[in-house]
């Protein structure tokens, strides 16, 4: 597949999958639209049933209260009635009384004269009384006097702490003028009686309010009386007061109860009744508590519709993935079949048998085999014979789902050809996991070997090479020695050859004198008359005797059978001219002679030779001593060579040098430039940073010190450069002169770089010294250092030791002053609780002595109101008497240990604390599961037992939990007493729990408490009592736990 | 709140007390000692409070430590409504007491300081308790009678 067609297919894919989705969403949409519209129809229509439920409320409470004040008013106008007729004034009182007995809630019922003075009541202890005069319900009435309204006062305290309301009327007279009032005290628990009557949900509260927004009863009052106090709806009531209309509904926020409310407002028309101001009824239900129903379908349908949507969406999304999935795997299917036939590699597959099931590409080319030729084969027909094992191993392996590293071996191709191959093998497996066929992959390793092997090779020369290089500054020591020794040698065979040369000037001066002094053989022939004659002398060289008779033949076997051909050319060539004067050897009796001819031919004009004459020197000395100095010449240029030095010669009048033949190697110059040069050339040849200081040390020579040595650097005509060591001797003329220098150079190239190496080793060895010591350096400053901070470690805590010393000397003293402050403590606790005790029985008792004084003289001071205060005196005073004795008890201090019953000692400790306890009420509940008996001090088991009370009721108090307990329970588990003490204050904060026993630890401010309680009755318990005490949290409070070992029995 | 300009009008005072015997007792006494006053009690704070606010006294007097609203919170209470109202605490703690008729801060549980007019300790001394209530109602009478004379 092209990339092109991919995309385009993608394109298609992709479009195909915006339509579906469109068309998900489009559904799911559709779905939300219809439940969004189902949750707002369910809201509106439980908003509106909640509304109308509670207008259906208010008027319930309404027609019951306008019925019920309309009997009032009835009631009311009758007793007003009645008064005028005063022919009935004296059954007024018993009519009053059988008006109570009406199921109106009336407590008390009075009419009072204009001037507020009660006439009568139902209630005698009242006539005459003449309190109502301060009271608004007479006040009002009085001040503006109305024959038809009711006064409806809001619910108050009476003296004798009741709670009622009162409805009066005024008994106007025939001028209209004032004439008292016909009140009734109404029990408003009449009021509350019939409006909790209509409550229908816990949230529902219903209210009768003034138009002037104070409460005249609300009900339930689960959280504040809220008689007398304002409406909390302010603005929702005033808006419902100024719409004018009898009834609405508003939503407001409570301020009291703090949540939002669905408020019901119906203003109250009673009929045939009139009120000095209108009374609103007002019913309301928290609007959370309204929608719950609706909240939980709405709950659920939107639940129903994430589900809907989340699955159409994750259906959808799975479907085209799966669509997209497929295609992938074909493409990808078909891109491995690719890489498989195009890879170099031989790839085929075998099923578990070892028949070839697929053949590619590569193996064609590997093999040789064609695919049709090699499927349906075993593989064995690649393999060697002697390898048919590995293969059968392999397929083993294989099967056993082991995994196969890649194998090196050998295969065989078509044509016999072994091929070093690399083989990897892997299992193929079915969907069921089962392995069915092995793939290979078999790749042609035979250049790579090859590869292998030069390497090895390469890395075989580099190794010798390394240990050369080692070897090699051991070596250039040795050389460096030898190299001595040439030279040494070197200076001795120059001396030789310069003593030969000296023996070769002195054999020619020798020959020269005997030439003048010697007789020297002379020959003459007349070619006319064909006469050779010969000296004397001339037959004494040739050795042959004198009158032999001569010819050319003769003299030509005379000479040395080599050299004739050489006479023979040279004498012909004289013949025709040419000067004759030539050296030769002559043979004579086996006797090698050296002689030297000169001969002098004369020709006629025409060019006819006539004659000549010529003399005939013996050089055989010479000649020898010549021989000699050539031999010596050779050996010396041969030493030369081998030392690789050259010899020169410098005359610095002619600046020409001469040099021996064996600087042409080293200088790299061929031929005649090698034996001449001039000392100019040669100087400019020389390293410029070498010449200035070796022609200095030229110029430096002097007759007296006329030798020198000197090394320097020399450039050859190819650009390289050679260091070259030379040795020269200057010789001087009689002016101090410089008339020559002779001398050696040594090519010291090689022992140079020798030098530079070992340099530069000596060098690298100094550097990785330095560095060495450097990092030993480093690494002492380091330890020392480290050693340093050790040092300031110890001392760190050799002085935390000492303070840790002094800390438990602190704590120990701490504990003393601990012991001593409990005990204060306990003792300021109960001097606390005898005075709380007291308190209370000593004001009542102040109270009575002192109503004495104020009373007396009047009508109310008699002998049984004397009695009584009496009475009530002493009993207050023998309780108070009691109270101190069971304190003393209390503190009578123990000596020794006792056995003692717990139960006995809580309960002492019970009725101590019953004060603390009822204010504000704490019940405690005590279970007794069994009687044990325990050995120790039992005020201190007290004191303990007090310790936990009095923590558990300041918790209690401090947390104002409503239903405040505490449970105490008494038994046993196996051998011990356990007493376990526990409240439902909500327990002990996790981060504080393990906190409680620490000594000082405390919840409460600075001056509530030392702290210091739990941790002394933890002591006493665990010290003292061998017992435990310990705290953990149950589902409402915490729990202390006291366990102490029963008593032993005898 | 109102200032009570009407001289005509009675004082009246709040007594607070939840001990029933003493509340019986000390208002039977306070009513035989100041017959012109109006005398509204109560057994709690709370109770006191509402009768406050129906009623709204001139002096309270109240006991501290009592179930349903303390001394301390109520009277925080009433001086949130008005400062006017004189409030005298009569407790059975052993705490600074008005000896030279100085006003005394008392804290509440929840640690508010609340000022009161003058503090008594128990055993009450009625002698010393009805000095300071007549030294109130002459406070609270003489401004009210000035500011009458002011307006005529």
């Amino acid at each position: 597949m092209t990339p092109d067609t991919n995309t385009y297919h993608k394109a298609v894919h992709t479009s195909q999958n915006r339509y579906i989705w469109l068309f998900v969403l489009l559904a799911i949409a559709l779905v939300g639209i219809f439940f969004g519209t189902k949750i707002y129809v369910d809201y509106t229509r439980a908003i509106r049933t909640a509304e109308e439920r509670l207008l259906t409320q208010t008027r319930v409470i309404d027609e019951n209260i306008v019925t019920n004040l309309t009997v009032v008013n009835l009631l009311l106008n009758d007793v007003a009635s009645k008064l005028k007729d005063t022919s009935a004034s004296s059954q007024l009182n018993h009519y009053l009384k059988h008006h109570l007995s009406m199921p109106l809630g009336i407590r008390t019922l009075l009419i009072t004269d204009s001037q507020g003075n009660v006439t009568y009541s139902n209630r005698d202890e009242l006539i005459g009384k003449d309190f109502p005069k301060n009271r608004d319900y007479f006040k009002v009435p009085r001040d503006a006097p109305d024959k038809g309204m009711l006064f409806l006062s809001p619910p108050y305290t009476t003296i004798l702490g009741k709670y009622v309301l009162n409805i009066t009327k005024p008994l106007i007279g025939k001028q209209d003028e004032f004439n008292g009032i016909v009140s009734v005290t109404l029990d408003p628990e009449y009021f509350a009686a019939l409006l909790s009557s209509t409550i229908y949900t816990p949230d529902n509260r219903v209210s009768l309010v003034y138009d002037n927004g104070t409460v005249f009863i609300a009900v339930p009052e689960a959280r504040i009386q809220v008689a007398g106090t304002t409406v909390t709806h302010g603005s929702a009531f005033l808006q419902h007061l100024s719409s004018g209309r009898p009834t609405s509904v508003r939503v407001a926020v409570c301020k009291i109860l703090g949540d939002k409310r669905l408020f019901a407002y119906r203003t109250n028309i009673p009929k045939g009744v009139r009120f000095d101001r209108q009374l609103i009824v007002i019913a309301s239900r928290n609007l959370h508590e309204v929608l719950a129903v609706w909240r939980f379908d709405t709950g659920i349908e939107l639940a129903i519709f994430l589900l809907f949507a989340s699955v159409s969406i994750f259906i959808t999304k799975t479907m085209l993935r799966h669509g997209g999935k497929l295609k992938r795997l074909e493409e990808s299917r078909a891109h491995l079949a690719a890489i498989v036939e195009f890879s170099d590699d031989a790839i085929i597959s075998l099923d578990m048998n070892g028949v070839i099931l697929s053949w590619n590409a590569g193996a064609e080319r590997l093999f040789a085999y064609t695919a049709d030729e090699a499927i349906g084969q075993s593989i064995a027909m690649l393999i060697p014979p002697e390898l048919q094992d590995e293969e059968n191993r392999i397929l083993q392996n294989l099967k056993a789902g082991e995994l196969v590293a890649p194998l090196r071996t050998v295969r065989i191709a078509k044509d016999g050809d072994r091929i070093d191959v690399s083989v990897t093998s892997s299992p193929l497996k079915d969907t069921t996991g089962m392995i069915i066929v092995a793939s290979k992959i078999i790749r042609d390793i035979t250049e790579c070997k090859l590869a292998e092997q030069g390497l090895l090779e390469s890395q075989l020369q580099l190794q010798i090479a390394h240990s050369r290089q080692q070897i090699v500054s051991e070596e250039l020591e040795l050389q460096n020695e030898e190299l001595q020794n040439q030279n040494q040698e070197l200076k001795v065979l120059w001396e030789k050859s310069r003593q030969a040369e000296a023996s070769l000037l002195e054999s020619r001066h020798d020959l020269d004198r005997a030439q003048e002094v010697g007789s020297i053989g002379s020959w003459r022939l007349d070619i006319r008359i064909n006469l050779l004659t010969w000296s004397d002398e001339n037959y004494r060289i040739f050795g042959i005797s004198k009158g032999t008779p001569l010819t050319y033949e003769t003299f030509l076997s005379s000479i040395h059978p080599d050299d004739r051909h050489y006479v023979d050319t040279q004498w012909n060539a004289g013949l025709r001219g040419e000067p004759y004067d030539i050296e030769h050897r002559l043979l004579i009796n086996d006797q090698v002679k050296w002689v030297r001819e000169k001969a002098y031919l004369e020709f006629e004009k025409d060019g006819t030779l006539i004659g000549g004459y010529g003399i005939t020197q013996d050089i055989t000395d010479r000649k020898q001593a010549e021989i000699a100095l050539q031999e010596s010449e050779q050996r010396t240029q041969q030493a030369l060579q081998v030392s690789r030095s050259f010899t020169f010669d410098w005359v610095p009048v002619t600046d020409q040098v001469v040099r021996s033949a064996s600087c042409a190697v080293i200088l790299k110059l061929t031929g005649d430039e090698a034996v001449h040069d001039t000392g100019g050339h040669y100087f400019q040849c020389i390293h410029p940073d070498d010449s200035v200081h070796f022609v200095q040390k030229l110029h430096g020579l002097t007759p007296a010190s006329d030798s020198y040595t000197a090394e320097y650097r020399y450039i050859c005509t190819d650009g390289s450069e050679i260091t070259l060591e030379e040795i020269g001797q200057a010789s001087f003329d009689a002016n101090g002169k410089m008339i020559r220098l002779v001398g050696v150079a040594t090519d010291i190239t090689l022992r140079k770089n020798a030098e530079i190496a070992l340099k530069s080793a000596n060098e690298e060895l100094e550097r990785r010294v330095a560095e060495r010591t450097r990092e030993l350096a480093a690494s002492i400053n380091h330890l020392q250092s480290e050693i340093r901070e050790r040092e300031l470690a110890e001392e760190t805590i050799r002085k935390e030791t000492s303070e840790r010393l002094k800390a438990v000397e602190t704590l120990r003293e701490k504990e003393q002053m601990l012991l001593q402050q409990s005990r204060q403590a306990a003792m300021g606790e109960m001097i606390g609780n005898i005075a709380h005790q007291w308190r209370q029985p000593l004001n009542t008792l102040g109270l009575y002595t002192q109503r004495l004084g104020i009373f007396y003289g009047s009508p109310d001071f008699n002998k049984e109101f004397l009695d009584s205060s009496i009475a009530k005196s002493m009993e207050i005073i023998k309780h108070m008497s009691k109270t101190i004795d069971d304190f003393r008890d209390y503190f009578k201090p123990e000596k020794e240990k006792a056995d003692f019953n717990v139960i006995e000692a809580i309960k002492n400790t019970l009725s101590l604390l019953e004060g603390s306890f009822q204010n504000p009420k704490i019940t405690i509940d005590v279970a007794e599961h069994d009687n044990p008996v325990i050995t120790g001090y039992q005020n201190e088991f007290s004191q303990v037992f007090l310790n936990i009370l009095n923590n558990a009721r300041e918790v209690l108090i401090e947390r104002e939990i409503a239903d405040a307990r505490v449970l105490i329970t008494i038994g046993s588990v196996g051998n011990s007493a356990v007493v376990t003490v526990a409240d439902n204050a909500g327990g002990i904060p996790d981060e504080l729990i393990n906190k409680v026993f620490d000594p000082y630890f405390t919840t409460k401010g600075p001056q509530a408490g030392t702290g210091i309680g739990l941790f002394m009755s933890k002591t006493i318990i665990e010290k003292n009592m061998g017992g435990r005490l310990t705290v953990r949290n149950t589902d409402t409070g915490a729990e202390f736990r006291i366990e102490v070992e029963h008593a032993t029995q005898n | 709140m109102q200032l009570k300009t009407d001289s005509r009008q009675p004082i009246s005072i709040l007594f607070v007390e939840d001990d029933e015997i003493i509340l019986e007792l000390q208002s039977s006494i306070l009513a035989k000692s100041l017959p012109d006053v109006i005398l509204y009690t109560a057994v709690n704070g709370r109770l006191g409070l509402e009768l406050f606010k129906t009623h709204t006294p001139d002096i309270v007097i109240t006991d501290i430590n009592m179930s349903e609203m303390c001394g301390v919170q109520m009277a925080e209470n009433i001086r949130a409504l008005t400062t006017v109202t004189k409030i005298i605490a009569i407790t059975g703690k052993s705490i600074k007491t008005s000896k030279h008729g100085e006003a005394v801060t008392i804290c509440n549980p929840d640690g508010k300081t609340v000022k009161f007019d003058y503090v008594i300790v128990k055993p009450v001394d009625l002698s010393e308790l009805f000095g300071v209530v007549e030294q109130f109602i002459g406070e609270i009478i003489t401004p009210a009678i000035k500011l009458s004379n002011y307006a005529a």
